[in-house]
């Protein structure tokens, strides 16, 4: 039950392995930011989880809403000149960064019996 | 259904999702290929080294090809004299172009392109008999067996020659674009070519060249008879 999502994930690495599915290099880009986007999705989610704020339309429209804003974001970027795609990752990036942090103290906080956040 | 499984089936889904395009980003962004490192130098060498190897190959080819004449004669001693000699002269006549052949081989296209603006001034887009002769050489040089040019059959004595402003190929006039045909292993003589820098040379003057492998290719005779005025064989017996 748990490790349903980590099957999820194995099973979807597998099928984009063996599908031989490629992107054209022009648009290589534009995926690597949905990828971030997603990730960053997936720590906040699992963030909420922990301290039981989790949401589940909240989660899934920010999936998708979050990877088409980065990347349109990116598409916008490119036709105007201007590295905006830089923004999206910035974004992201802090922010996963802090989900993480903050998913790490939970942990440690459960591991010490202490009530969470 | 429960809440909490949910939950976990959105987790899961997001994290298909997730497996998905981060496996396809791994294999679109493709490891970057390797660079050449060998100086100029080192180049050189490897390209005389070969070159020293195809000439090999080609002196074995011409042994063991005369090797099977041998055979075909020894075997032909037991047949009508008659035809052996025929089938000879036949053969003959194929080495020095008198016959239509056909084989494998390829097609080499030279299309003018569409001159762009400034580039007009630079290069004069005319070819000349040079460039002509230039592809010949290379081809004949890397073991092509037989090569006409828009249909003129190139042969041991044939001239590629400019007169006023056409090329003359066997004294007949030619003129663009020039379609030439080979018979002859593609897989050498194409890259044979590519290395003499045929393509870059004919983008120079905006011309164009493709190249057309074919499995069964057929080149023509050369259309003129050879007469001789001067040369006699030499005899056996008063040499």
């Amino acid at each position: 039950m748990k490790w349903l999502p980590v099957l999820g994930l194995v099973v979807g690495i597998l099928l984009g392995l063996t599908s031989n599915l490629t992107v054209p290099p022009a648009y290589a880009n534009y995926l690597s930011i949905a990828v971030l986007a997603a990730l960053d999705t997936l720590f906040g989610g699992l963030r909420a989880y922990l301290q039981s704020a989790f949401d589940i339309e909240v989660f899934v429209s920010g999936f998708f809403f979050n990877t088409l804003l980065a990347v349109g974001l990116a598409f916008l970027g490119v036709h105007l000149g201007i590295d905006l795609y830089l923004a999206a990752i910035f974004a992201f990036g802090v922010r996963l960064f802090n989900n993480i942090a903050v998913i790490r103290r939970i942990l440690l906080n459960k591991r010490a019996g202490k009530p969470s956040v | 259904m429960t809440r909490d499984l949910k939950v976990v089936l959105t987790f899961t889904f997001v994290c298909f999702i997730l497996g998905l395009m981060v496996a396809v980003q791994y294999a679109s962004t493709s490891l970057p290929e390797e660079r050449e490192t060998r100086g100029l130098n080192d180049l050189r060498l490897e390209l005389k080294k070969e070159r020293e190897r195809s000439q090999a190959l080609l002196e074995e080819i011409a042994k063991y090809n005369q090797l099977l004449q041998q055979y075909e004669r020894s075997l032909a001693q037991d047949q009508d004299p008659l035809e052996v000699m025929e089938k000879e002269r036949l053969r003959l006549r194929e080495m020095i172009g008198l016959e239509e052949v056909q084989g494998k081989g390829f097609i080499i296209r030279i299309e003018q392109r569409e001159l762009e603006g400034k580039e007009a001034y630079e290069f004069d887009p005319v070819i000349y008999d040079e460039d002509l002769r230039l592809i010949v050489n290379e081809l004949n040089a890397y073991g092509a067996e037989a090569i006409a040019i828009n249909g003129q059959r190139i042969i041991a004595t044939s001239a590629i020659r400019n007169v006023q402003d056409r090329i003359l190929i066997n004294t007949i006039p030619v003129s663009p674009p020039y379609e030439i045909k080979v018979i002859g292993d593609p897989s050498t003589l194409i890259p044979a070519l590519k290395l003499a820098g045929l393509e870059e040379y004919f983008d120079m003057v905006s011309h164009h060249v493709t190249f057309e492998e074919k499995a069964l290719l057929t080149v023509p005779a050369y259309s003129q008879s050879i007469e001789f005025q001067f040369l006699k064989p030499v005899k056996e017996d008063n040499r």
